[in-house]
């Protein structure tokens, strides 16, 4: 099913569009962070009973609440949280007793690597593949590959992540199996300690983009089929226009519509990470600091991650519809 | 009414789907059970191992890979498992047992938990997708046949709900509720119904303007003979493709909240927690975390063919005749 064609954008400039789309989404993100708050302290139990430090009495855990600001009514923490928003002030995290900023800020390096190095093996693997199993259409390599992304397609990533640890972690000792860096990095020279990194992602990013390149050939490889008898390109085959362009560039753009629209929607993923992989792979980015602050009540953080979460959704969706416009002229009016 | 011939991909698909929920459904019954568990002697057994099991007078069971009778003792041991003696005369029963998938930590048979986890697997995914269905088609229904505003609204609280954490949403919900099948239930169907409606919308507004459509407006149908005479029947080939996929996403989602501890109760088996529970065994039996995890990537794989087969009947046009 292809996705419809943005129809905001017929007969409107560009910029205008955007600030339009822009605008709209204010009350959804409104709609998104306030339905998260209400959520957050309707579920019993604050960061503070959760401390289970036998040194904590009644009295002071009762301070720590008035230090946290928890002891205002709802409305007024409520206001207090909108207001600082507005200042762009996130707050203090409970847990790292930093402010959330720090917290976000020291996170997403790790997530952008991990998810960037992840929607580039999947994009670089998925089209070349595709591509190549159309050229040969009915040939092995063409069925091979369809089996093996069908495949992949249909394994859960905690499954293959333990896999690949038990293959090339315990058995061959190959590939470390968690964290970012090895536990003497810090004294490595800057080329040992990137090789080091460059090992600690292999695994996690491997095991994210395998899974993506599946369903990018997937998908591609069905709509290069699906272009493959239009009349464009047998009017290209009669100007003797050479097979390889034909299919690289002519038949290659119009299948990648699709897909445009899928990139915009990654934006949510490069920024918010793969949480079972960060989790199972101990990877310090914004997945674990999501697992770990819903777990541990910090609202702060909860909200914030949630607020960025709903950002990048929507300004995913703006860029898909707008990358689309700039592929499909048919779409666009400047 | 004739019938184009079915894709053999969707054949496929079907044959799998049904083949799996039958073993799963009928299995656990079919199958030949183990009298009792012995973990000292019969745990982590890797796949293909036969055993004898004794039954004893007291209700335990003995698993060993061999077992004889010697000057009124019951000896068992043999390969890898310890030996043991006991008075023949306390022996009830005798029998033999295969562990076709080999076994867990506790001396249980894999190939009977995997089905039986299957059950709840499949149960779980198929009433959420249910709802997620009914819920989709109706919001779906209502803003592409009501008006501008009721269309605004619902889309853009779509929007929001597209756009709000699902996950934390269900850790601080099983933090409340303790994890449970109807909450998994809730919560997956509740947050899968979005693609949906966006889904049936387009489609809804696209035949809102098509001739018969008008002209039954026009003759003065009431909505609802409108909606069972027009949209529905149009709308059965993309939402039976729509849920195929969503069917295999949504078994994929159940494994992995089951697998972080969030979906069912770690006593209860389901795919997603028997590999969460190999995971903890990877060096001493690579079995268990593998087969529960091929099962569900044959589960998606065949659902992925049944969309696909789908996927092509609605494009040549035989499930929707009305072009």
């Amino acid at each position: 099913m292809p996705p419809a064609r943005p129809a905001g954008l017929r007969g409107e400039p560009v910029l205008r569009f955007a600030l339009r789309r822009l605008l709209t989404a204010i009350p959804v993100l409104w709609l998104v962070v306030t339905l998260t708050f209400v959520v957050v302290h309707a579920v019993p139990g604050s960061t503070v009973d959760l401390l289970d430090n036998p040194r904590l009495g009644p009295h002071e855990r009762e301070v720590m609440r008035q230090h946290f600001g928890l002891d205002l009514p709802l409305h007024v923490q409520y206001v207090r949280w909108l207001g600082g928003i507005a200042r762009g002030d996130l707050g203090v995290s409970f847990l790292y007793r930093q402010p959330v900023r720090t917290v976000v800020v020291r996170a997403l390096p790790p997530t952008l690597l991990l998810t960037g190095s992840a929607l580039l093996l999947d994009l670089l693997l998925g089209i070349g593949l595709a591509v190549l199993a159309v050229a040969r259409h009915r040939s092995w390599f063409d069925r091979v590959t369809t089996v093996l992304s069908l495949g992949l397609y249909g394994m859960p990533a905690f499954w293959l992540a333990g896999l690949a640890i038990l293959v090339f972690s315990l058995k061959l000792g190959w590939l470390p199996a968690s964290h970012l860096h090895s536990l003497d990095a810090a004294s490595l020279p800057p080329a040992a300690r990137l090789a080091d990194l460059l090992r600690h992602l292999v695994l996690p990013a491997g095991i994210l983009g395998l899974a993506g390149a599946a369903s990018t050939a997937r998908y591609l490889r069905a709509s290069l089929l699906d272009v493959r008898d239009s009349r464009f390109l047998l009017a290209a085959r009669a100007r003797g226009i050479p097979p390889w362009r034909i299919l690289w560039i002519h038949a290659l753009r119009p299948a990648l519509l699709p897909l445009v629209t899928i990139l915009g929607l990654s934006l949510p993923f490069l920024v918010s990470g793969s949480l079972v992989i960060e989790v199972i792979f101990a990877w310090p980015g914004m997945g674990r600091v999501m697992w770990t602050a819903a777990w541990a009540r910090d609202i702060p953080v909860i909200l914030a991650v949630t607020l960025l979460g709903a950002v990048a959704v929507i300004v995913g969706n703006l860029l898909a519809d707008i990358l689309y416009a700039i592929v499909d002229p048919r779409a666009r009016s400047w | 009414m004739d019938t184009a011939p079915l894709p053999p991909r969707l054949k496929a698909g079907l044959a799998g789907v049904v083949l799996m929920t039958a073993a799963c459904v009928a299995g656990p019954w079919l199958l030949p059970t183990l009298p009792g568990t012995d973990p000292a002697r019969s745990a982590l057994l890797p796949p293909g191992t036969r055993v004898e099991v004794a039954v004893l007078a007291d209700g335990r069971a003995l698993v060993a890979a061999g077992m004889e009778q010697r000057d009124g003792l019951l000896v068992a041991g043999g390969g890898p498992t310890p030996r043991v003696e006991v008075p023949a005369d306390t022996v009830v029963r005798r029998s033999r047992h295969t562990f076709w998938l080999g076994s867990d930590r506790y001396g249980r048979d894999l190939l009977v938990e995997l089905l039986e986890g299957g059950r709840i697997s499949l149960a779980v995914a198929a009433t959420a997708l249910g709802l997620a269905v009914f819920l989709g088609v109706g919001v779906g229904l209502l803003a592409g046949s009501g008006s501008r505003w009721l269309d605004a609204v619902l889309m853009r609280a779509v929007d929001a709900l597209m756009a709000f954490p699902i996950l934390f949403l269900l850790i601080l919900a099983v933090a409340v509720f303790r994890p449970s099948p109807p909450l998994l239930v809730a919560v997956l169907g509740a947050t899968s119904w979005m693609g949906l409606a966006r889904l049936v919308r387009g489609q809804v507004l696209s035949l809102r303007a098509r001739p018969f459509v008008v002209a039954s407006v026009a003759a003065g149908s009431p909505w609802h003979r409108i909606w069972r005479l027009h949209y529905l029947p149009h709308l059965t080939g993309p939402v039976a493709q729509d849920a195929a996929l969503r069917m295999g996403d949504l078994v994929l989602a159940e494994a992995t909240l089951s697998y972080l501890g969030l979906g069912i109760p770690p006593s209860i088996p389901t795919w997603g927690s028997l590999v969460a529970q190999g995971h903890k065994v990877l060096m001493d039996g690579w079995w268990l975390a593998t087969f529960p995890g091929l099962a569900i990537t044959g589960l998606v794989i065949c659902l992925a063919l049944v969309g696909d087969g789908l996927h092509q009947l609605v494009r040549e046009g035989s499930v929707n005749p009305a072009r």
